[in-house]
């Protein structure tokens, strides 16, 4: 089954990429995008206090950049690149990038619709040192990563923008572990966009 | 603009992320453990049978470490592991240079048993319960050991089922390989929380570290798609999609990229077009 699967997709993909390469121009290429905003990491999914709330808003920064190729006037595919502002407290930093593919859908003028996948690279690192906390009547040492490691997943994205000439505000979703219930987390992110012609970029 | 920008970025780029490790070098299981409880476990003072205890253990683990999406790790039941050895229920708990004669004995995977020894183990009711990875070599854990408060003076046994998950689930996280934490809202907070909902962030991020989803993306393109994987090793389907999305990726930003800076598709082009 799984194989069947596999084999549908790639037989679809390359069905798409064929009639893509045969209609292809790089006047599609449309415009280049600069995002700013903040990435609410598993928001209202992660405990967040003793007596049991869950995590609410907090600003994490992150940017990003990509850019879009018109299919048609309404269907596009946009590939983007983003990092999340590095996190970090005592002895452990984190840093996480990511690498969108989506396929979006221009409803109206002012609205776009999103969906695609992204792949998240994590990158955790610690400088080793040891610290003290409290263990039953006494304390123990505990000890900082002292090496960096990496963890790599693939979301399922959803999202919407609403666009206002060069501008466009941005809400995404992102589902981690899509397939599995039980172990399904979701991202989300709220970005301010700046869209550019390329036209005007390759001009210059 | 661009002052205000900065200065946005260096004041909230940092929160809380500060998860800590039982070991130096920061040990870990392989990426799939079992769950046991000792068959000569009666719990006579904790006020649970061995039964009971396996189940809310492994509901635990199922509940909160097999749920983190970002981290490769299976916790299982395995279930109740046959033993005589009464150092599992007498011994003191060491992580390493045991006395084979006065200890708990080094085991494989995780398991828990109800120990009564007051001296080393729990000198006062404030011990709930006790965790060592006491089968470790450098950077790999084979076995932990989980003892539940089974003393006299234990308080265990005036715990709701909740609280004992609770437990039982901080326990688990010293087990494979995370240590305390400073954050009051985390599993690995040292006080036990009988609010307890979910992992904090700072739980996931620790999981994370330890059980890392690995990338193995080449292998996977070459390998599943075409299908000529090996069916003793197969490929996830998690990273298959992902192998496939970042050679979209890939060849979407080259075609970009060799359309607009390459003279030679562009006099082609001309050419074609003629």
């Amino acid at each position: 089954m799984k194989k069947i699967l596999c084999l549908a997709l790639f037989l679809s993909f390359s069905l798409v990429a064929d009639c893509s390469a045969k209609s292809f121009s790089t006047k599609n290429f449309k415009n280049l995008y600069l995002n700013f905003g903040t990435w609410q990491e598993y928001y209202m999914q992660a405990q967040a206090s003793q007596n049991g709330e869950l995590n609410s808003f907090e600003f994490t920064p992150y940017f990003s950049f990509g850019m879009d190729y018109e299919l048609t006037s309404k269907h596009l595919l946009l590939s983007e690149v983003g990092y999340v502002i590095r996190q970090n407290l005592d002895a452990v930093t984190k840093d996480h990038f990511f690498w969108r593919f989506d396929y979006a859908y221009q409803a109206l003028q002012w609205l776009r619709l999103r969906a695609g996948t992204s792949f998240m690279w994590v990158t955790y690192n610690g400088d080793g040192s040891e610290k003290s906390f409290p263990n039953g009547n006494s304390t123990e040492v505990y000890y900082a990563p002292n090496e960096r490691k990496n963890t790599f997943n693939q979301t399922l994205d959803f999202g919407v923008e609403l666009m206002k000439d060069q501008f466009s505000l941005r809400l995404g979703s992102y589902i981690y572990a899509a397939n599995e219930q039980d172990e399904r987390l979701t991202s989300f992110s709220a970005s301010v966009n700046y869209i550019m012609d390329l036209k005007d970029i390759w001009k210059r | 603009m661009e002052k205000i920008i900065l200065l946005t970025f260096l004041l909230c780029s940092f929160s809380a992320k500060a998860f800590f490790l039982n070991t130096s070098t920061g040990a870990a299981f392989d990426n799939e453990v079992s769950i046991y409880v000792t068959s000569n476990s009666t719990c006579t003072n904790a006020g649970i049978t061995k039964e009971r205890l396996l189940e809310i253990a492994v509901q635990a683990a199922e509940k909160y470490w097999n749920r983190v999406p970002t981290a490769n790790l299976t916790l299982k039941r395995g279930g109740i592991l046959t033993t005589t050895d009464n150092l599992f229920l007498t011994g003191k708990l060491c992580a390493t240079g045991c006395n084979a004669a006065t200890d708990v004995p080094a085991v494989n995977d995780i398991v828990i048993a109800c120990n009564n020894n007051s001296v080393d183990n729990f000198p006062s009711s404030a011990y709930l319960a006790l965790t060592a990875p006491n089968n470790l070599s450098s950077s790999k854990i084979s076995g932990s050991v989980i003892l539940i408060n089974d003393t006299a003076t234990t308080s265990f046994n005036t715990l709701s089922s909740a609280e004992v998950e609770s437990v039982l689930a901080h326990e688990i996280g010293h087990a494979i390989g995370l240590g305390h934490t400073g954050k009051t809202e985390a599993m690995m907070y040292h006080l036990n929380n009988p609010d307890r909902k979910k992992l904090a962030k700072d739980d996931v991020d620790g999981v994370s570290y330890l059980y890392p989803n690995q990338f193995d993306g080449c292998k996977d393109i070459l390998g599943l798609s075409l299908g000529l994987s090996d069916p003793k090793d197969p490929p996830s389907n998690n990273n298959f999609i992902l192998s496939l999305f970042m050679g979209l990726s890939v060849g979407f930003l080259s075609l970009f990229g060799w359309i607009k800076f390459t003279p030679f598709f562009k006099n082609r082009r001309r050419l074609v077009s003629v």
